[in-house]
């Protein structure tokens, strides 16, 4: 909503410049607290306008400035965290097929073409394609599991729902869900229809 | 305990920043600017803008405080300001520190470190 009565000029310039810096913070930290703070840092502004004039309104511009690029860096070093965490998990599911992979090289070269090398190679695919599927799942649902405090609770609760489900191994099925609703991958609608019938819900039409 | 199994000793202490904002919101809601209002008025120091929604973002996140959805007495220049207000498990936090606190006041005064009526 704008304010009924136009902000003081310098007050105005203060303002927006606060507004431009908080672009310095993480988009989730923006996202819950963003505009509020923006909200307050003018709140203050126009207090201490009244109050001391423009010297302190220069002031506390320059205290409120110091902080806000302190605490930007900080979030950004905790926002992190979170990509490192993600990479850690996602070598962890690599580390299967390339496990399998490297048996298979080392078979190959000990033996000749056989029948069990075979087997073994198909094994090791079907491990890579679960596993590229797996991590394909787990980034959509880290891409969707920070609601907004804003958010409803229910809405809160079910998508936590959704990342419990994950881990109780039923996540290859909510990845082809998931790539027939997007429609991302028309092949995967098709065969998932023709091999479940009834077992899985199809996308929308 | 909380929904998710915390207990209320598992976060304390608190830093200074979070009890304050505590101790604010349990006289009832309050949006970012009252607080610091509110803040000011007790300490005699007003906490940077950054500082407190730094704190009030880990607090939601830690679920002692949630954003109100009804206001209790809403104005003209409240509708543009989202509320603040403890939830149960803020509160039984809150409670713990204060008397966490009482405590050490306690031993103060029995190390002669206070009067009956403050600094001795």
């Amino acid at each position: 909503m704008a304010p009924s009565n136009p902000l003081p000029p310098t007050v105005a310039v203060a303002t927006r410049l606060y507004r431009r810096l908080l672009g310095a913070y993480s988009a989730s930290y923006r996202q819950i607290v963003g505009d509020e703070q923006a909200q307050t840092f003018e709140d203050c502004c126009l207090f201490v306008y009244d109050r001391d004039g423009n010297v302190g309104l220069f002031l506390l511009l320059i205290a409120n400035i110091r902080d806000l690029l302190l605490f930007a860096l900080i979030d950004r070093v905790e926002s992190l965290k979170q990509p490192v965490r993600r990479i850690i998990r996602e070598t962890a599911y690599l580390a299967l097929p390339i496990l399998g992979i490297g048996i298979s090289d080392l078979w190959w070269h000990f033996r000749a073409l056989r029948l069990d090398f075979i087997l073994i190679g198909s094994l090791v695919y079907v491990l890579m394609l679960l596993s590229v599927l797996m991590l394909f799942d787990e980034n959509h649902v880290a891409d969707h599991a920070s609601p907004s405090p804003t958010e409803d609770q229910s809405l809160r609760h079910s998508r936590l729902d959704i990342l419990h489900a994950n881990r109780g191994g039923v996540s290859v099925a909510r990845t082809i869900q998931h790539l027939m609703s997007d429609r991302k991958f028309p092949f995967a609608r098709i065969a998932v229809k023709s091999h479940t019938p009834g077992g899985l819900t199809d996308g929308p039409h | 305990m909380d929904e998710s199994g915390r207990s209320v000793e598992e976060l304390l202490p608190l830093s200074a920043a979070v009890y304050d904002i505590l101790l604010t919101l349990a006289g009832g809601q309050r949006h970012g600017y009252g607080i610091m209002q509110d803040i000011a008025k007790r300490t005699g120091r007003r906490p940077g803008s950054a500082t407190l929604y730094r704190t009030i973002r880990n607090l939601l996140i830690a679920g002692l405080i949630v954003e109100c959805d009804v206001r209790s007495a809403p104005t003209v220049d409240d509708q543009r300001r989202r509320l603040y207000q403890l939830t149960p498990f803020g509160r039984q936090v809150a409670i713990a520190e204060s008397r966490r606190l009482c405590q050490l006041i306690e031993i103060a005064r029995r190390q002669s470190l206070l009067g009956e009526r403050g600094l001795a």
